[in-house]
């Protein structure tokens, strides 16, 4: 038995074991009431900023501009933005979850893009490296878009991949939008070089026939180049108006004046300018006036003649030899206070216009075909021009073609009458009119009175002016054989000139009469090297436009080259031509000419090739 | 080497316990030529008289430290005194202590102390050594000198360490070496021969809280700035309170995780050792780096569970790698942090332990404010590293 002392020292022992074991719980309590109490705050804001970190990640997703969207290592969607639940039909975003991708937009897109996208996003996820392209989508539905794409690894922190994002942005508009300033500059640059050519061929005939009018002494000579000057000139002024007005349209400085005009002396004008070309191609001019548009009105009558003139040459410069042209004006209506719409329409029976090119042919620097400049000259401002005054008139203009049938090319205008001078009109019948054209041929057929030209007699591609110039010209030989002596002669030799401008063709010729060479003419590139090929050993030199009808000097050149008969690949081919730019210079050498010479025309240049070429040939091996 | 550990919970007779301390070793324990004491007790324990009683006793130098709770083979104690003694005839073993390392330099006389540790001769067929550390706490200075010092006196030595704790007052903590005991003094055990210690280490880092933010000043173990604002602003920005009377107790259970993207090494933890209102600076038991990423962690119970149960595999696996070498003793030193999150399951790491300590080891630990242990970087680089919120164990 344990004495009290030794029971009374055990139970202190026990008491101070048990007070120690108490302070520490005290101490344990105390450690977790304080970490309870930074546990629960922590927690909170911690809470508070999830919930804020989640909702600015929800205000991201919302305002997420494009179709972006997480999808997990086995290509099953996780998160995405608003707009990829729009793309994908609205669906519930907590659907999507845990969706497969190709699950999802089976709907929308093939299968073969499913399967494409698939194989990217497998790579990424492999690779670790991001992918970026931009791709255009056919949608199940018909639709055509234009995405650009970003995969990128979704990494942690620690770099374990967890799947990819997805960044679909729809650029189907900057696509669009690229692809016409790509037209654009393209057309302009076409432009550019067309209105070099445009320039030069003119500026070519102006400084041919200044130098053949000083080589002439005689009187009638000398008027028969300064005629030729004056048309040239009177061209390059079209030109260069044509120019302006566009400068002027595209600083938006293009106005209109208001006067008094006589509608039917405006349209006769008009058709007046394009009489001598329908006789030349001997078309069929047929004129339709409705009696009821006021016979004076008030507007722009310059402008209103320029469009005019504009679709008529046009429709004669795109209409073969004996088609029709044809000019209506109609009255669509006059309201209560006597404003007119007036239409007008010029219809041919030409080559059309493909369906496809329609739209762009009243934009700035576009003909129907960058080709098109090289058959049928122009500058392509022309309907640019015309569009913008038709609707400072208050109207529009349009087009109806069909390739091989011709087209109508119609505007309307909003003029007002002017009553005041209505007296002062010459037509007796306000049911028809009677206009002065030329060679004017009346017609009924359809109750309303109108005007054809008959075909001219004279020959196309005759020189209109020949018979009347034609002692000018002999007298010009005169001149010429008074000046052989000076250079050098060629005689016994042979070249072909291809040219489809008569007075281009006529400025070389004259040039070269002095020097007796022998000069057979093609109109354009087939009647070059058809020439060439009846009789390859007969020439000693080429000369060669480019812009060319039927063939282009290029094409000419290659297929002269081609043939195979040994003076196919020696004889000179020079090429004469008002494009004039560097790449225009190696284009010729690539497609096989020897030399370039620019128009206007040096006649010491043009003299010295053929020193070159002609001397050369003759040289003994 | 042989090892042997005992305890008692006699904290208030010394003699007593010595007694039963001594008697229970010699029991279980046949003593070699070389032998050496650890002491892990309750702060309530004179670890002084305890450790010149144990001297007396079993004729060896004693070393150890106060601590929140101890770990033996049967769990986490409380209010014990757990003797761990190693034994060798090949191994030596050197018990020094540091002079006071509040006046003067610190770093020169913890060098002082580690070069004493080392034998003039260590004994033939001896493969190193490992040390074994006892450091003070509540040092003005980073527990991060302590690896780095060693890293220069004795670049190829391992230690295993912690800083003395007790029971959240955190003032009464004490380090002690046969029959002295030292608030602000750290005192080591060299163990020299043949001996292959073997590491492990884990720390949680799988969960953090809503704002990472980037260390923008730094000096040493002080932080003044993270992000645009001071680092007391700082932490009230996660809602944790800091006006407190002790901060140390206050974000114990909260370390921070740093993460400095120019080092190789893994993510640091770091606890907070006090707070400057005046200037709105933190200090911390290590080293901060400047230009670090730092978060808080967000560490429960399950994670602290989980990582000791990972940590004393992962030693149980290395130990495999040496299948001719007899290991006795795992010694383990985890972070008084991660008893408080553990909460009401306080014995969930000494369960794990049990668990898992194999049939013929012993086992000893205690909770410190700071672990010492050699770590792996990304590199498969070993360094000797100083930690928080971490558990360490070392085989010997």
């Amino acid at each position: 038995m344990p004495s009290e002392a030794e029971i009374e020292n055990d139970l202190k022992k026990h008491y101070i074991r048990m007070e120690r074991a108490y302070k520490k719980l005290e101490r344990d309590y105390q450690a977790l009431s304080i970490m309870h109490e930074q546990t629960e705050r922590l927690r909170d804001a911690n809470e508070a900023a999830k919930e804020l970190s989640n909702f600015y990640n929800r205000l991201l997703l919302k305002n997420t501009p494009g179709i972006t969207f997480l999808l997990d290592l086995d290509m099953r969607f996780v998160l995405g933005s608003d707009k990829t639940v729009e793309f994908l039909g609205n669906l519930d975003m907590r659907e999507m979850v845990g969706l497969p991708f190709a699950a999802l937009f089976q709907t929308l897109m093939t299968d073969a893009w499913i399967s494409d996208m698939c194989g990217r996003c497998a790579q990424v996820m492999h690779s670790r490296q991001p992918a970026n392209f931009e791709e255009k989508v056919l949608l199940l539905n018909g639709a055509e878009l234009v995405f650009q794409i970003m995969i990128t690894p979704a990494e942690e922190h620690s770099g374990i991949c967890r799947g990819v994002v997805v960044v679909m942005n729809d650029v189907t508009e900057l696509s669009g939008a690229k692809e016409n300033a790509l037209r654009a500059s393209r057309a302009k640059g076409d432009f550019l070089a067309n209105m070099s050519h445009e320039i030069r061929t003119p500026m070519n005939a102006i400084v041919g026939m200044t130098t053949l009018a000083r080589a002439s002494s005689d009187i009638d000579r000398k008027n028969y180049c300064l005629d030729k000057i004056d048309n040239a000139s009177s061209h390059l002024l079209g030109i260069i108006n044509d120019i302006l007005d566009m400068s002027k349209i595209e600083a938006n400085k293009f106005e209109l004046s208001s006067t008094s005009f006589n509608f039917e002396k405006t349209l006769r004008n008009a058709a007046n300018v394009i009489n001598f070309r329908i006789a030349e191609k001997q078309l069929d001019f047929v004129v339709d006036i409705d009696g009821g548009i006021p016979a004076v009105l008030r507007g722009d009558e310059k402008r209103l003649a320029q469009v005019l003139a504009n679709l008529l040459s046009n429709a004669v410069k795109f209409t073969p030899k004996h088609g029709t042209v044809r000019l209506d004006a109609r009255l669509e209506e006059q309201s209560a206070d006597g404003v007119c719409t007036v239409r007008i329409s010029v219809t041919d029976t030409g080559i059309g216009i493909d369906k496809d090119v329609l739209p762009r042919l009243f934009t700035p620097f576009e003909q129907a075909e960058s080709g098109m400049s090289r058959k049928f000259g122009g500058s392509g401002l022309g309907l640019a021009i015309s569009r913008r005054i038709v609707e400072m008139m208050g109207g529009r203009i349009w087009v109806e073609s069909e390739p091989g049938r011709g087209s109508t090319f119609a505007f309307t205008i909003r003029v007002e009458p002017d009553k005041e001078r209505e007296e002062e009109s010459f037509h007796t019948d306000v049911n028809s009119r009677k206009i002065p054209f030329l060679g004017e041929t009346p017609r009924t057929d359809d109750g309303v009175r109108g005007t054809t030209v008959s075909p001219s007699t004279r020959p196309v591609g005759e020189n209109p002016c020949a018979d009347d110039d034609a002692r000018a010209d002999a007298d010009a030989q005169a001149d010429v054989d008074a000046r052989t002596d000076e250079v050098e002669q060629y005689e016994g030799r042979h070249a072909i000139l291809a040219e489809d401008i008569d007075i281009n063709r006529e400025i070389v010729l004259a040039l070269l009469e002095p020097t007796r060479l022998a000069i057979d003419c093609a109109e354009n590139g087939a009647e070059a090297l058809r020439l060439f090929s009846d009789s390859p050993d007969r020439y000693d030199l080429i000369f060669m436009d480019v812009q060319m009808p039927e063939m282009d000097g290029y094409e000419a050149t290659r297929r002269i080259r081609a043939l195979e008969t040994p003076n196919a690949r020696k004889v000179p081919v020079v090429a004469l031509t008002a494009n004039a730019f560097r790449e225009d210079v190696e284009r010729c050498i690539q497609s096989g000419m020897n030399e370039h010479l620019s128009k206007p025309l040096d006649c010491n240049a043009v003299m010295s090739v053929l020193r070159k070429y002609l001397r050369s040939r003759n040289a003994p091996a | 080497m042989k090892s042997a550990v005992a305890t008692s919970y006699e904290l208030d007779d010394l003699e007593e316990a010595a007694e039963e301390l001594a008697s229970s070793v010699k029991e279980r324990l046949d003593l070699k030529k070389h032998s050496v004491g650890i002491l892990l007790c309750d702060a309530d324990t004179d670890g002084a008289a305890l450790t010149r009683a144990l001297k007396d006793a079993l004729g060896f130098e004693v070393a150890g430290m106060t601590t929140l709770a101890e770990f033996n083979p049967e769990g986490r104690q409380t209010a014990a005194a757990v003797l761990t003694v190693l034994t060798a005839d090949d191994c030596l073993f050197r018990a020094t202590v540091t002079d006071s390392l509040l006046q003067g330099d610190h770093e020169q006389k913890i060098a002082r102390a580690y070069i004493d540790n080392r034998p003039q001769d260590t004994p033939a067929g001896g493969n190193g050594g490992v040390l074994l550390a006892f450091c003070p706490s509540g040092m003005p200075f980073s527990g991060d000198v302590y690896p780095d010092i060693l890293a220069r006196t004795q670049p190829d030595m391992p230690i295993l360490g912690g800083a003395a704790s007790d029971d959240y007052d955190y003032r009464r903590a004490r380090v002690f070496l046969s029959g002295k005991e030292h608030k602000d003094a750290a005192a080591f055990i060299g163990i020299w021969g043949n001996v292959r210690p073997t590491f492990a280490l884990r720390h949680v880092t799988s969960r953090f809280a809503e704002r990472i933010r980037r260390v923008t000043r730094a000096d040493g173990n002080i932080v003044h700035s993270v992000g645009d604002e001071t680092f007391i602003r700082y932490l009230e920005g996660f809602g944790l309170k800091t006006d407190v009377p002790d901060p140390l107790l206050a974000f114990t259970s909260y370390p921070m995780m740093l993460i400095h993207e120019k080092s190789d090494e893994v993510p640091l933890m770091r606890h907070i050792s006090g707070l400057n209102h005046a200037d709105g600076s933190g200090s911390f038991f290590g080293n901060v780096p400047q230009g670090a990423l730092a978060n808080i962690c967000l560490i429960n119970r399950n994670d602290i569970l989980t990582s000791c149960r990972d940590s004393m595999n992962a030693l149980l696996e290395e130990s495999k790698k040496q299948p001719d070498y007899d290991y006795s003793t795992v010694l383990c030193i985890s972070c008084c942090g991660r008893a408080v999150i553990l909460g009401a399951d306080a014995g969930g790491e000494g369960r794990v332990l049990t668990e898992l300590l194999p049939e013929g080891l012993s086992l000893a630990g205690a909770y410190c404010l700071g672990e010492i242990c050699p770590t792996f970087w990304k590199d498969g680089k070993v360094s000797n590293r100083f930690h928080n919120c971490s558990i360490a164990f070392c085989m010997l």
